[in-house]
C-alpha cells in the first residue's frame, strides 16, 4: 500500500517531534519495505516548510540552541529536502484547487488527490484526529498502519509502476507540454522521438507509427507486397507477424525455428524460397535478435528484402549492432509491456533506404506526400504525440533498464543452474527425461548477441501443472505462445498441419515465461525458483 | 488540578477549553489499565527487524542533518519581508 504523508507526520519526522517521531519513522520504513510508495503532495510544500520551521524553532529553544532566522530557515530546508528524497512528489491538479467550499481546504486537497489512485491502494498517513474520525476508509494513523498486516504479497509479472516512479517528473512534464501545445497529431515530439530512435539504433531513418502491428503492415506495403506473394516467417510468434502478411493477401510461408533461440532457423529458409517469395521476415523473439547475418546472406543471394520484427528485441545487439538496424527494414513495438513501452499502442520502423523511408512515411499518413495529395494507398498509422512524449521520457533511462533486465535474468540463470538441461526436445526414444532431475532449460543467448529479456522464458516438462502450482503461490506465469501460427484456424488456408514444424510445436507445448521486469527483487526471484524446484 | 481529557492518536484533548502559561510542561496522566496494550499485542513488537533497522538508519541520517552546525548568517541568503510575514502567519497555525 502507498502512503500519502500528511504534513503533521513529515514534521514529526523532520523535527524529531516527541513523542510522535518514532511511530512515524517506523511507519514510513514499513511502507518502503513492503514495496509501497511514499507520496508528498506538491501543493503542501509551503505548509511543510513553514510548519517544520516552527517545530524546529520550538525544539531548538527547548534544547537551548540559539539559531538566527536565516539559520533556522536553512536547517528547515536541509531537513525537508533530505526527507523528500525518500518520497515521490504527487502533482497538484486543477480540480484540487477548487476546494474553498470545504471546511478544511488543505485536507480536502489531500483527499481529492488520493482519488486518482485505485481504491484501497493508498491511505493518508496522519495523526489528525478529525481526519481519522471522519475518513476511516481513506486515512490511517502511524500506529494503525504499523499494526496492519500486509497479507500475502503477490509477485508482479511485469511492474510498470516502479519504472514510472523513476521517471514521473519527466513523464508529467512531457504530457503537460503536449496538453499545452495541443498538437496531438504529428506534434513536435514525433520528430524528436524519431531522431532519438534513429540515433539510438544507428540508422538514417526512423518512422514512428501507431503500433508494432501497423509497422509490419506499413513495411510490407512499402515493399509492394500483395496478393499472390509469399513472405517467409516463423510459425512461433505472436499472431501479428503472420496476420499482416495475410491481410495484404499474401501467403505466410513458415520455416521452423532453432530450438535453442526460438528464432527462425536460417538453415531451413532457402528451401522455402519460391518464385513468389517477396520478403523474409524473421522475428527476434523474447528479446534476442535472430541470426540476421545468415538471413541477410540468403536474402541477398535471392534479391529479397529482410524485415526484422524486433517488437521484443529493441535495445538488443547482434555483433555490436542494434536490433532493428540489422536488415532492410527493422520494426518494433512500444506496447506497454515491452522493454521500451508507451502507455498505449505505438511502434516504429527503421531503415537506411531513403526511398523506402519516404514510402513508409507516406503510407503511415493515408499515402499522402503533401496535404490532400495521395500518390499511393496508405493507412491511418500515425503514432499519437502523447505516446511519443511518453516514450521520450523513458528513452533516457532505457540503457539502465536493459542492464537491470539482464541482471535479473543473470540471477535467474544462476539460481536455476542446478536444474538446467538442454532445451526441448528433451526426451529420448523411451520417452523418459534425457536428464533426470534436470527440470528446465533457461534462455539461451547465442554468441555475439545480447538479450533484452522482453520475456524470460523457460522450457519445462509439465507446463500446465507447474503453472497451476505457481498460481497457488501467487506467482504469475504466461505462455508465449501456446499454438504455432500454422495451427491457428485463421491460417487454415495455408495448408499446414500438425508435425510440419516440430521445433515450433515442441516449444509451443513447453515454454513458459516467468515474471520479468527491471525491478524484480532477489527475494521474489528466490521465491519463484524455490516454487518451481519444489513443484517437481 | 485535575481535568478530564480524551486521548486520540497520540494527543490529549480537554473536554473544555483550558489556557496554559507555557507551551510545554510535564503532566502526569492517569490511563485506564484496559486501554494499555500488553507486550504481545503491541504492533511494534511484531514488526520485522528490517523495519526497525531501516527506521534507525533514516533517523541517524536525519539527526545528522538536523544537528550539523548551520552556516553563519552572512553565508545564507537573507529572508525577504514576504517570507518573514509568512513565517509569522504560519506560527499562528493551529498545531494538530
Amino acid at each position: 500500500m502507498d502512503l500519502l504523508l500528511d504534513v503533521n507526520v513529515v514534521v514529526d519526522i523532520c523535527a524529531k517531534r516527541e513523542p510522535f517521531f518514532e511511530l512515524a519513522d517506523l511507519a514510513v520504513s514499513k511502507c518502503h519495505l513492503e514495496g509501497g510508495r511514499l507520496w508528498l503532495y506538491t501543493g503542501s510544500v509551503q505548509t511543510l516548510e513553514y510548519v517544520t520551521r516552527s517545530a524546529l524553532k520550538f525544539a531548538n529553544e527547548q534544547a537551548g540552541r540559539k539559531l538566527s532566522a536565516r539559520q533556522l530557515q536553512w536547517q528547515t530546508r536541509q531537513l525537508v529536502a533530505d526527507f523528500s528524497k525518500l518520497a515521490h512528489w504527487l502533482s497538484a491538479l486543477p480540480d484540487e484547487g477548487e476546494v474553498f467550499a470545504s471546511a478544511d481546504p488543505e485536507d480536502e486537497q489531500l483527499l481529492r488527490a488520493m482519488e486518482r489512485f485505485p481504491s484501497g491502494e493508498i491511505k493518508l498517513l496522519t495523526r489528525d484526529a478529525r481526519m481519522l474520525d471522519e475518513h476511516p476508509d481513506k486515512v490511517i494513523s502511524p500506529r494503525a498502519f504499523l499494526g496492519q498486516s500486509q497479507g500475502n504479497k503477490k509477485v508482479d509479472f511485469i511492474d510498470l509502476k516502479a519504472q514510472q516512479d523513476a521517471i514521473r517528473p519527466q513523464l508529467e512534464r512531457n504530457i503537460h507540454r503536449v496538453l499545452h501545445h495541443g498538437r496531438y497529431i504529428m506534434g513536435p515530439e514525433i520528430q524528436e522521438l524519431e531522431q532519438c530512435l534513429a540515433d539510438y539504433v544507428g540508422v538514417e531513418h526512423c518512422i514512428t507509427c501507431s503500433s508494432g502491428t501497423d509497422s509490419l503492415l506499413i513495411a510490407m506495403m512499402a515493399l509492394g507486397i500483395g496478393p499472390g506473394d509469399e513472405v517467409i516467417t516463423t510459425p512461433f510468434t505472436f499472431i501479428a507477424t503472420g496476420e499482416m502478411i495475410a491481410l495484404l493477401g499474401a501467403r505466410p510461408v513458415f520455416v521452423d525455428i532453432d530450438p535453442r533461440t526460438y528464432n527462425i532457423d536460417p538453415i531451413k529458409i532457402e528451401a522455402a524460397i519460391s518464385p513468389r517469395t517477396r520478403a523474409i521476415m524473421p522475428v527476434s523473439l523474447y528479446g534476442q535478435p535472430a541470426d540476421l547475418d545468415a538471413i541477410n546472406a540468403i536474402a541477398e543471394k535471392h534479391g529479397l528484402p529482410v524485415i526484422e520484427d524486433g517488437a521484443q528485441s529493441f535495445g538488443a545487439t547482434y555483433k555490436g549492432r542494434k536490433s532493428c538496424g540489422l536488415s532492410t527494414i527493422g520494426s518494433t513495438s512500444f506496447f506497454p509491456s515491452k522493454p521500451l513501452g508507451g502507455y498505449g499502442d505505438g511502434g516504429a520502423l527503421f531503415t537506411d533506404d531513403a526511398a523506402l523511408a519516404t514510402a513508409m512515411r507516406e503510407i503511415r499518413i493515408h499515402g499522402q506526400d503533401r496535404r490532400y495529395h495521395h500518390p499511393r494507398i496508405g493507412i491511418n498509422g500515425r503514432m499519437d504525440t502523447l505516446q511519443a512524449a511518453i516514450v521520450l521520457a523513458k528513452l533516457d533511462r532505457f540503457g539502465d533498464e536493459i542492464a537491470a533486465r539482464q541482471q535479473v535474468a543473470a540471477r535467474y540463470n544462476e539460481r536455476f543452474a542446478p536444474d538446467v538441461r538442454e532445451p526441448s526436445p528433451m526426451t529420448n526414444e523411451e520417452n523418459t527425461p534425457a536428464h533426470p532431475g534436470r527440470i528446465l532449460a533457461t534462455p539461451y543467448t547465442a554468441p555475439e548477441r545480447t538479450h533484452v529479456y522482453a520475456q524470460y522464458t523457460i522450457d519445462t516438462d509439465d507446463r500446465e501443472a507447474l503453472q497451476a502450482k505457481l498460481k497457488e503461490q501467487g506467482i504469475p506465469a504466461a505462455v508465449h505462445y501456446p499454438v504455432g501460427l500454422h495451427r491457428q484456424p485463421a491460417f487454415r488456408q495455408t495448408g499446414y498441419g500438425a508435425g510440419d514444424f516440430p521445433n515450433a510445436e515442441a516449444a509451443a507445448a513447453r515454454v513458459m515465461s516467468l515474471p520479468m521486469h527491471p525491478r524484480l527483487t532477489l527475494d521474489d526471484q528466490v521465491k519463484i525458483v524455490q516454487a518451481i524446484r519444489h513443484s517437481q | 488540578m485535575q481535568f478530564e481529557a480524551f486521548y486520540r492518536d497520540g494527543k490529549l484533548q480537554f473536554d473544555q477549553p483550558v489556557r496554559f502559561r507555557r507551551a510545554s510542561f510535564r503532566v502526569v496522566v492517569e490511563v485506564p489499565e484496559e486501554e494499555i496494550l500488553n507486550e504481545e499485542s503491541n504492533p511494534l513488537n511484531n514488526l520485522p527487524t528490517e523495519v526497525h533497522q531501516r527506521a534507525v538508519e533514516m533517523r541517524k541520517r536525519l539527526d545528522q542533518v538536523r544537528t550539523q552546525p548551520p552556516p553563519r548568517d552572512e553565508e545564507i541568503p537573507p529572508l525577504s519581508e514576504k517570507v518573514l510575514e509568512r513565517i509569522d502567519a504560519f506560527e499562528q497555525r493551529e498545531e494538530r
